[in-house]
C-alpha cells in the first residue's frame, strides 16, 4: 500500500474539521487519492469532490509536493510513498 | 435602443452646468459599458498630456449593460480618469447600487469636467442635476458621508459615491466608495479631491427596457440557480482570503515587502482563521446572489470594534507583507483604509516599503512622528500598531511620513532616493506606479508578463495570466513561446467581464466551464436578450480586444513607450530564497523576450505601438488617426 500525506485547505478543511490526513492508497494515482478521500470523508462529496467521489470539483485542484499542480488530464499519474499532496482552490480577484 | 438610454450626462463643476450627449448604437456596440466605455469617454474628454490632478482630467463613469436587469452580478459600473499614480489610464470597477441608480436615472454614463471652487456634492435626480455645498461633510469617513447624505435628504434609498479624508487630502492612493464597495485602485479618490467633489448622489425612477424580457428572465434564473452550487461555494463560505494559505504553499505569498514568498505565521492571517475567529457576516454587491464578502469583526483587545470587508488582496497587503501576524490588527488597518478612503493594496505595499526602509536604516524613529506618538515610533516588520497608525497618517497626510506615503510607493521612493542618496527603488514594489498585487510573479512567468504589459500597472484584475501558471497549464518557473498569446488571451478574457461588466466569480455558472467555450455563447444570449442585437461567440470575444485596445491607445497618447512595461527591480534581481518557489527570478532577457512575444500576439509593432490597420480592423478609425502607426 502506498501512503501519502494530504493537507486540507479551504472548504476541505472546513467540512472535515481536519488540517491534514494520512491516506493508504489501493490505487497509487491522484485519482486513487480522490477515491480514498471520498471513502474517508463522505462529507466532501458534492462540494470538494463530485457526487460520485471520482473527481475533484472545480476550482479544487491538487498540488504535488509543494511545486506541481495536477491538471484534470494528469489524474491517472502515479504518486509515490511519502508524497505530500495539498487540496486547494485558487480564487481570482479580491 | 434596448438596454441603453443612448445618453451620456456631462457635468461641469466650474460652471455648475450640465448637458446631454447622445450616442449612436454603433458606439455602444463597440464599447458596451464598464471599463471599456469609461476608457472611451476618457479618450474623448481629457486634455491629452494634462496633470491628473488638474481640471483637464475628467471623471468618467460608465454603467453596466445588465445593470438594473435580473442578470446576476451585473450591478457594476466602471470609473476612469488619468491616474495620479501611473500617469496612464486609471480604471476601476465597483459592484454597487449606485450603478443601478445611474441606470434607472436614465444615463449610460457621466462625465464630470473641470474643478469646483468650493467643496461640492452633485445630486442627480433622473434628468435633473443640482449642486450642493459639501463643506459640512469634510473630514467624514466614507460610511458616515453616505449616511449624512441619506439623513440630509430624508431618503434612505439615495445612492452616493463618496471620498473620505484621504481623497480630500489628495492622497494619490485614495479611492472612491459606495455602499461599502470601492472603486479602489489607481487613485481615483485624489482626482475627486482635486475637483473638490466630495460626493455624487443619484436617484433614478425610470424602468430599464430590454428587448426580450421573458428570455432574459429565464437565462438569469438558470445562472442564479447555478450560482448556489459548488462552483461558487468557496466564494460564499470563505471568500477570497482563503488564498493566503494557497499562495503560502506555493511560495508566492508576499511577505515583508516581497522579500519572501512564505510567511511563517500564514495560518494566523488565513481565510480559514478569519472564518473561525472573526467572521461576523457575509455581504453581497448589488444584484449578486453569491455574496462573497466576508465581514470580519474584532470583539476584544486593542482593536475591538473594528469591522471590515476582508478580501485576500487587502489581507496580504496589511498582514504578511508587513510581517504582521495579528488578524485583529489587519482588520483594523483594512477598516481604516475603507473608512478613510484609501486603497488597501496600495496602502499596505507602501507601508511595507517604509518598514523595509526603517529596517535598513533609511528611516529612523523620528521620521515617524505624529500626534499619537510625538517622539515617533519603531516601524519594523511585524509591528502591528505601526502598520495601523500609518494607515491613519497616510489618509490625513500627517507628519513627514504620512505626507510622504500618501504619494504612493513610486513617488515616495523617488523622493527619498533624491533627498537621501539611497537606493530604495530596489524595494519599491510597483509597476507603472501602481503597487503590486498578492502574487509573487518571480515564479509565475506568464503572470509576470501580464503584469509588466498591463495598461493599469501592478494589477491582478486586468490580467488573468496567473491562471495558466497556477493551474499547471504551463511550467510557471520557465518561459516559452506560448506566453505572449497566453498573456493576450487572458487579459482580453478578463476585459470582457470588466466591460459588460459581470463579476468574474460567476464565470463557472454558465455551463460549469470557465473558459471562453463555456461562457461566451451564454453571454451572447444575455446580450442579445437585453439589446436585441445579434452577438455570437466572436462578437463577445471582440469586446475584450476592443476594451484593452482603447486603454492601450489612451496610454500611447499619454507618452507610453516599451520601457514602461517593466517589473519591480526586486523581481528581476533578488531570487526568492525559500519555499516552493525558491531561486525564482525574471531576468532582463526573459522579460524582453516575453514582451516581444506579447506585442507580436497583439498584432502590434516591436516597439509595442498599434498599427493603423489594426485599429481600423477593430472599428476604431478615429483612434487610428491619432495614435496609429
Amino acid at each position: 500500500m502506498t501512503q501519502v500525506q494530504v493537507e486540507l485547505l479551504g472548504i476541505s478543511r472546513l467540512v472535515t474539521g481536519e488540517k491534514e490526513t494520512t491516506l493508504q492508497l489501493e490505487e497509487p494515482t491522484f485519482r486513487g487519492v480522490v477515491r480514498a478521500l471520498a471513502q474517508k470523508y463522505p462529507e466532501m462529496l458534492g462540494n470538494v469532490l463530485d457526487e460520485d467521489g471520482k473527481d475533484l470539483n472545480p476550482p479544487h485542484i491538487f498540488n504535488h509536493n509543494g511545486v506541481r499542480m495536477i491538471r484534470e488530464d494528469q489524474m491517472l499519474e502515479s504518486v509515490q510513498d511519502g508524497d505530500q499532496i495539498t487540496i486547494m482552490a485558487i480564487l481570482a480577484g479580491g | 435602443m434596448y438596454g441603453y438610454s443612448g445618453k451620456i450626462l456631462h457635468i461641469d463643476l466650474a460652471e455648475r452646468k450640465s448637458w446631454v450627449e447622445k450616442k449612436e448604437e454603433e458606439w455602444y456596440k463597440t464599447y458596451i459599458g464598464g471599463v471599456s466605455m469609461a476608457a472611451r469617454l476618457c479618450w474623448e474628454n481629457i486634455d491629452p498630456g494634462c496633470d491628473p490632478l488638474s481640471p483637464g482630467n475628467p471623471i468618467c463613469i460608465a454603467g453596466g449593460l445588465f445593470t438594473g436587469t435580473p442578470v446576476p452580478v451585473g450591478g457594476k459600473y466602471g470609473m476612469a480618469s488619468k491616474s495620479p499614480l501611473t500617469g496612464f489610464l486609471g480604471d476601476s470597477l465597483s459592484g454597487s447600487w449606485l450603478s443601478v441608480a445611474l441606470k434607472r436615472a436614465g444615463w449610460d454614463g457621466i462625465v464630470i469636467h473641470n474643478a469646483s471652487k468650493d467643496w461640492v456634492r452633485v445630486q442627480v435626480d433622473d434628468d435633473k442635476v443640482s449642486f450642493h455645498d459639501a463643506s459640512h461633510l469634510l473630514g467624514l469617513g466614507t460610511h458616515d458621508t453616505e449616511e449624512a447624505i441619506r439623513e440630509e435628504l430624508g431618503d434612505d434609498q439615495v445612492r452616493s459615491a463618496v471620498i473620505g479624508p484621504a481623497g480630500e487630502n489628495l492622497a494619490r492612493i485614495a479611492n472612491v466608495s459606495n455602499d461599502g464597495r470601492k472603486a479602489g485602485r489607481t487613485g481615483q479618490g485624489a482626482v475627486w479631491g482635486a475637483k473638490k467633489l466630495k460626493a455624487l448622489s443619484i436617484r433614478g425612477t425610470y424602468d430599464v427596457e430590454v428587448a426580450d424580457p421573458e428570455t432574459l428572465l429565464q437565462l438569469s434564473y438558470d445562472i442564479l440557480q447555478a450560482s448556489q452550487g459548488p462552483n461558487t461555494q468557496k466564494y460564499r463560505v470563505l471568500g477570497t482570503s482563503s488564498n493566503v494559505l494557497n499562495m503560502n504553499k506555493l511560495g508566492l505569498l508576499p511577505t515583508r515587502n516581497y522579500q519572501q514568498g512564505v510567511f511563517e505565521d500564514a495560518e494566523l492571517v488565513s481565510g480559514e482563521y478569519l472564518h473561525e475567529h472573526y467572521k461576523a457576516n457575509t455581504m453581497a454587491c448589488a444584484q449578486c446572489p453569491i455574496a462573497c464578502e466576508q465581514v470580519g469583526h474584532v470583539k476584544e483587545g486593542p482593536y475591538a470594534g473594528a469591522m471590515g470587508h476582508i478580501e485576500y488582496e487587502s489581507l496580504y497587503a496589511l498582514s504578511s507583507n508587513c510581517g504582521v501576524n495579528d488578524m485583529a490588527a489587519a482588520i483594523q488597518a483594512i477598516t481604516n483604509c475603507n473608512e478613510l478612503g484609501t486603497d488597501t493594496m496600495s496602502t499596505g505595499v507602501t507601508i511595507s516599503w517604509a518598514m523595509e526602509c526603517y529596517e535598513r536604516g533609511v528611516f529612523t524613529k523620528e521620521d515617524f512622528k505624529c500626534e499619537k506618538y510625538p517622539e515617533g515610533f519603531e516601524a519594523n516588520f511585524g509591528n502591528a500598531e505601526a502598520m495601523v497608525t500609518l494607515t491613519e497618517m497616510i489618509a490625513h497626510r500627517e507628519g513627514f511620513m504620512g505626507d510622504l506615503l500618501a504619494e504612493g510607493t513610486k513617488r515616495a521612493s523617488a523622493r527619498i532616493d533624491e533627498e537621501r542618496g539611497t537606493e530604495t527603488y530596489k524595494w519599491a514594489m510597483h509597476i507603472k506606479g501602481l503597487e503590486n498585487p498578492g502574487y509573487d510573479a518571480r515564479a509565475l512567468k506568464t503572470f509576470a508578463l501580464g503584469l509588466a504589459v498591463g495598461t493599469r500597472g501592478g494589477c491582478h484584475n486586468r490580467s488573468a495570466a496567473y491562471d495558466p501558471d497556477i493551474k499547471g497549464q504551463v511550467d510557471r518557473f520557465s518561459v516559452d513561446d506560448t506566453r505572449g498569446e497566453l498573456a493576450k488571451s487572458t487579459e482580453e478574457y478578463a476585459a470582457v467581464y470588466d466591460t459588460l461588466p459581470l463579476c468574474k466569480f460567476i464565470r463557472r455558472c454558465f455551463t460549469g466551464k470557465a473558459d471562453r467555450a463555456g461562457a461566451w455563447p451564454a453571454i451572447a444570449k444575455l446580450i442579445n436578450a437585453t439589446t436585441g442585437w445579434d452577438f455570437d461567440y466572436d462578437a463577445v470575444d471582440l469586446i475584450g480586444e476592443r476594451a484593452h485596445t482603447i486603454k492601450k491607445a489612451f496610454n500611447v497618447r499619454e507618452g507610453w513607450t516599451r520601457e514602461h512595461d517593466h517589473l519591480p527591480w526586486r523581481w528581476q534581481h533578488e531570487p526568492l530564497k525559500e519555499g516552493a518557489s525558491a531561486n525564482s527570478i525574471v531576468t532582463d532577457e526573459e522579460l524582453e523576450y516575453l514582451k516581444d512575444l506579447y506585442y507580436e500576439a497583439k498584432g502590434w509593432t516591436k516597439e509595442g505601438l498599434i498599427p493603423k490597420e489594426k485599429l481600423e480592423e477593430l472599428g476604431m478609425d478615429d483612434v487610428a488617426e491619432e495614435i496609429g502607426v
